[in-house]
C-alpha cells in the first residue's frame, strides 16, 4: 500500500445501464445508481477503473478508501468476486509456473562464468598496474625534489646497520643473520643455505 | 588456556578444509553469508550459489525477453555481476530480489542498446503507441472442447499469453508477478508514472485471465 491517490477517482461509480464491455464483468446490483446517464465511453472507462483498481487491491496498492471499496464489493459482488478468483489463480500460476528449460545446462553457465571472471581480472591488473605506476612515478616526481633530507636520513640510518652486519661478520656468525634475513641476504653464505631455509618453510 | 589454543586451531582447520562438501548443506541464507566472507566469493561456494538460483535467472530473462536468442550469454553476465558485487548486499535475506533486480537491470541496459541500434523509425513508434496496443476489447470467446486440462497444459498456455503480450506490459507484469517488485520500484525502473505502472498490470492482467479464462475458473 503506497497510498498515492488515484487520479480518477471520480470515475469508481458504476453504471449499471450501459456496458458493452461486461462479458466478464456485469454491473454490480449493489452499484449507487449512477446520477447522470453516460455514454459507453465513460461506462468503459468505469470498468476499467474497477479492474484497475481490484488489480491494484490484489497487490496491496490501494488507499484506505478503495480497500473498503473493493471489500464491499468483494462481499456482495459475485463478478467481482469471480474476477478475484480469478486472478487469484492467475497469480498462483505465475508463481508457480516452472522454469523454463535452460539453453544450457548450470555446470556449464558455471564453468563459463568462472572462465570469465578468472580472465578479466588480468586484463584490470594490466589496467592497475598502468594505474599504479603512474600513480609512483607521480610521487617520485612530487617527492624527490630538495625539501626532504631528514625524512629521508631518518628512513635510511636503521636499515644500515642491517646491511652492515653481514657483510663485516662474513663467516659463521653471519650465517644465521642471512637466515633471519633472507631478503637482504645475498653474499655467497647464503646461496649455499638454500635448503635449510627452505626446510624452515 | 594451553588446551583450548590447539583445540580452536583445529577446528579452523577443519571447517576450512570441508567448505567444498559444506557449501550444498548450507541454507540459502548461510550461503550467501559464505559468498560474502571473503573479498571475492569462493569458488566452490559461489558455484554452489549458481546452481541454487540458475533457474530463478532464467526464469526472470525468459519472461523478460521470451525472443531473445542469447539469454545464456545474459545469465552468465548476471552471475558476474552477482560475483563482484554479492559483498554489498546487505541482508543475505533478500539475495532472490537482488539478483533479480540485477538480472532485469542487464536486461533493461541491453533493452536500450538493442533499441538504440535497430531502425530509427522504432524509437518512436513504440513509445507513442506502447499503452494504445493493447486495448481493452476482449477477444471473441473461444469455448473449446471440454477436455481434461492437466496443468502441464495451463503452464504451456501461461507461458505462450505472456510472451504473446506487447513488451512493456509483459515486463511491468513479470517485474510484478515473477519479481514480486512494488509498483514504485517498477515505474522507477521503468521510468513511467506509478499511475501507467498500475493500468499496465491492469491491462496484462485482463488480457491474460481472458485468455486463461477456462484454466482459471474452477480449477
Amino acid at each position: 500500500m503506497t497510498g498515492y491517490s488515484h487520479p480518477k477517482r471520480s470515475d469508481f461509480t458504476m453504471n449499471p445501464n450501459l456496458d458493452p464491455l461486461n462479458n466478464f464483468m456485469q454491473p454490480s446490483p449493489i452499484d449507487p445508481a449512477s446520477p447522470d446517464p453516460k455514454g459507453s465511453f465513460e461506462s468503459t472507462n468505469s470498468q476499467r477503473d474497477r479492474f484497475e483498481l481490484l488489480s491494484a487491491y490484489l497487490d496491496g496498492e490501494v488507499t484506505a478508501t478503495e480497500r473498503k471499496q473493493v471489500e464491499e464489493w468483494l462481499v456482495n459482488d459475485a463478478t467481482v468476486q469471480k474476477l478475484h478468483a480469478r486472478l487469484l489463480m492467475l497469480r498462483q500460476g505465475f508463481r508457480s509456473l516452472p522454469a523454463p528449460q535452460s539453453s544450457q545446462p548450470v555446470e556449464q553457465t558455471v564453468e563459463k562464468v568462472f572462465a570469465k571472471i578468472e580472465r578479466r581480472p588480468k586484463l584490470s591488473l594490466v589496467w592497475g598496474g598502468t594505474a599504479i605506476a603512474a600513480l609512483l612515478v607521480g610521487a617520485v616526481t612530487m617527492f624527490s625534489p630538495i625539501g626532504r633530507p631528514p625524512v629521508s636520513q631518518v628512513a635510511f640510518k636503521p636499515s644500515q646497520p642491517a646491511v652492515t652486519t653481514p657483510q663485516s661478520s662474513a663467516d659463521g656468525d653471519g650465517l644465521l643473520v642471512a637466515l633471519d634475513q633472507p631478503v637482504l641476504a645475498i653474499p655467497n653464505e647464503a646461496i649455499n643455505s638454500k635448503t635449510p631455509a627452505a626446510i624452515k618453510r | 588456556m594451553s588446551q583450548s589454543l590447539p583445540v580452536s586451531w583445529s577446528s579452523v582447520e577443519a571447517t576450512a578444509s570441508q567448505t567444498p562438501v559444506q557449501a550444498e548443506k548450507l541454507s540459502n541464507y548461510d550461503l550467501v553469508l559464505q559468498c560474502q566472507t571473503e573479498h571475492r566469493p569462493e569458488k566452490s561456494a559461489f558455484a554452489e550459489l549458481m546452481r541454487r538460483y540458475q533457474s530463478h535467472v532464467d526464469k526472470v530473462l525468459y519472461h523478460l525477453a521470451p525472443d531473445w536468442q542469447d539469454r545464456a550469454d545474459l545469465a552468465q553476465e548476471v552471475w558476474i555481476r552477482v560475483y563482484r558485487n554479492v559483498k554489498r548486499l546487505n541482508d543475505p535475506i533478500k539475495f532472490r530480489g537482488w539478483l533479480s533486480r540485477i538480472a532485469t537491470n542487464l536486461f533493461y541496459d541491453e533493452l536500450r542498446k538493442r533499441k538504440r541500434n535497430s531502425s530509427p523509425l522504432s524509437l518512436d513508434a513504440p513509445l507513442t503507441l506502447a499503452d494504445g496496443e493493447l486495448d481493452w476489447e476482449i477477444a471473441s470467446a473461444t469455448p473449446g472442447p471440454e477436455e481434461d486440462l492437466t496443468t502441464r497444459e495451463f503452464y504451456d498456455q501461461l507461458n505462450e499469453a505472456i510472451a504473446d503480450l506487447p513488451e512493456v506490459f509483459r515486463t511491468t507484469i513479470v517485474l510484478r508477478e515473477i519479481e514480486g517488485m512494488a509498483y514504485e520500484e517498477i515505474a522507477e525502473l521503468t521510468g513511467v508514472s506509478l499511475g501507467t505502472v498500475k493500468s499496465r498490470i491492469a491491462r496484462a492482467r485482463h488480457r491474460l485471465q481472458t485468455q486463461l479464462q477456462r484454466y482459471l475458473d474452477g480449477g
